[in-house]
């Protein structure tokens, strides 16, 4: 199962593994409150919430529920317990390689069903997996340290990794140009009003900075870090730092909004697309197991 | 021919994502209706991303969706409470994902009564629409405090659910004098639990 770790074909099952384990652990996490927040007892029932939804062309939970209602009439609450099962386990055969491209679809396809659903709940973390689940099923995320290995290895990763470089440098070279559009992300406004939003949390309290320029370096730093991002992350000698910026920009979106998920699969896009394939680290998996192997011999005769 | 072919699709696949995002930047700098400008370009990218292939694919990719986060400003935020017999209750969560999760939903509810103090300039089909939504968000209100009312273990019969805008002194303001935070109150409604 494990082979030699090659950095320039191995982002690949790095892409595979992040995604499906992160949006396994939010699934998950959702698990205590999945009644308060989906069911026909939540606080906003589905029943109710669903009529404003935007997408129409996935089709929903409740379009399942009533295109079988005939054929096989099932309860709502038993048809989201079905759903849960079959995600946390589509998401767990994708994250070990079983079959990746199949599990790959069918964990985009049920991902995209439940937010048919629950457009309302959606927000950038859920655009960010539904593009990385979508380039699993596309890429050969399957090839490489999988349960079920594809019989044709495809060597050369670079288009792909192209395709997902572009993708990204598009996302935030948009998401620094509407910034700089806004009077208030050009004199901090902006970033104090985000940290004191009412539903974040922050762990550290910067209002003491309040007199200082520091919020508005802060606000230019994160437009020119993401309008200048398909530049300088495309260089290799700007590569590194503006790499460096880019975590250390989501590591403050995870300390002082507490949206730790969105940072997480932000901060492993990146380190999937502009770090992995660019190290020289090549890693034989074989030789731990030799090393292994001679200790436990070792043992055995001082023994 | 397949070079060729998937260099097409590569072209179509980020056509639509560049599309999307034009179409995201411009609705976003011109964010109320009345603003927006008459734009053929733009309504003939719209039509075109709007018809149901693209739409299909796009959900598919995601490319339909633009890359605005907290752009071009910040929106404003607020919570839902709910009081019986002088105590306040909110929707509680045991995790801070469904919490986020649930925010993001009273984020729509603030931007629908902010936008709401427009009704002036807006079209009448826009007015038809939002007077449906707000029948709509009263269902929510009822349901949520039908929610919060089993859950808390009320007594008292009638209640009071409430929306409030938290309005943060902004940074310019904290420069020059300390201020609190203000609730706005932007809705009230007072329920009566028939049993």
């Amino acid at each position: 199962m494990l082979q030699q770790f090659d950095s320039k074909i191995h982002w690949l099952s790095f892409f595979r593994v992040s995604v499906a384990g992160l949006c396994l652990f939010n699934f998950l996490s959702l698990q205590a409150d999945f009644n308060l927040l989906y069911s026909n007892e939540a606080y906003a029932p589905v029943s109710i919430s669903y009529l404003l939804n935007k997408s129409n062309i996935i089709p929903s939970l409740i379009k399942i529920q009533s295109i079988f209602s005939d054929v096989m009439p099932i309860e709502y609450n038993t048809l989201l317990l079905i759903f849960r099962i079959v995600f946390i386990i589509s998401l767990i055969l994708l994250l070990l390689g079983f079959y990746s491209r199949i599990t790959a679809f069918t964990s985009l396809l049920l991902f995209l069903i439940f937010h048919s659903t629950y457009d309302y709940y959606r927000y950038g973390f859920d655009c960010f997996i539904n593009i990385a689940l979508f380039y699993c099923f596309i890429f050969p995320v399957g090839n490489y340290n999988a349960l079920t290995l594809s019989k044709k290895l495809i060597k050369n990763t670079g288009k792909y990794l192209k395709i997902l470089q572009v993708h990204i440098s598009i996302a935030y070279f948009f998401c620094g140009f509407e910034k700089i559009l806004g009077i208030n992300w050009r004199n901090g406004e902006s970033f104090w009003k985000a940290i004191h939003d009412v539903n974040y949390t922050s762990i550290i309290d910067l209002n003491f900075l309040a007199n200082t320029p520091f919020f508005l370096i802060l606000g230019w730093a994160t437009i020119i870090l993401e309008m200048l991002y398909p530049i300088f992350m495309n260089i290799k000698k700007t590569r590194k730092i503006w790499l460096f910026g880019i975590i250390i920009l989501h590591l403050s979106i995870a300390l002082l909004m507490g949206l730790y998920f969105f940072a997480a699969i932000m901060i492993a896009l990146n380190i999937t697309a502009y770090y992995i394939p660019y190290s020289s680290s090549t890693f034989d998996f074989k030789t731990i197991e030799q090393i292994f192997n001679k200790k436990s011999k070792v043992s055995i005769i001082s023994n | 021919m397949k070079k060729y072919f998937s260099i097409v699709l590569i072209s179509i696949h980020f056509g639509l994502i560049l599309f999307s995002c034009s179409i995201s930047t411009y609705d976003n700098y011109y964010d109320s209706p009345s603003n927006k400008k008459e734009n053929k370009l733009m309504q003939q990218i719209s039509k075109f991303t709007n018809s149901n292939a693209v739409k299909l694919y796009g959900e598919l990719s995601a490319c339909q969706y633009g890359f605005s986060f907290y752009a071009p400003n910040v929106r404003s935020s607020g919570y839902i409470s709910f009081e019986n017999n002088q105590n306040i209750y909110y929707p509680e969560f045991h995790s801070k994902e469904a919490k986020i999760r649930f925010s993001v939903f009273e984020c729509q509810i603030s931007d629908f009564l902010l936008a709401g103090k427009d009704t002036l300039i807006k079209a009448k089909d826009e007015i038809k629409y939002d007077s449906l939504k707000s029948k709509y968000y009263d269902l929510i209100y009822k349901s949520i405090s039908a929610k919060l009312f089993t859950q808390n273990k009320c007594t008292d019969k009638r209640s009071n659910i409430y929306y409030t805008l938290f309005d943060y002194p902004s940074l310019k303001s904290s420069r020059i004098n300390k201020q609190a935070p203000k609730a706005v109150k932007l809705y009230e409604l007072q329920t009566v639990l028939n049993k």
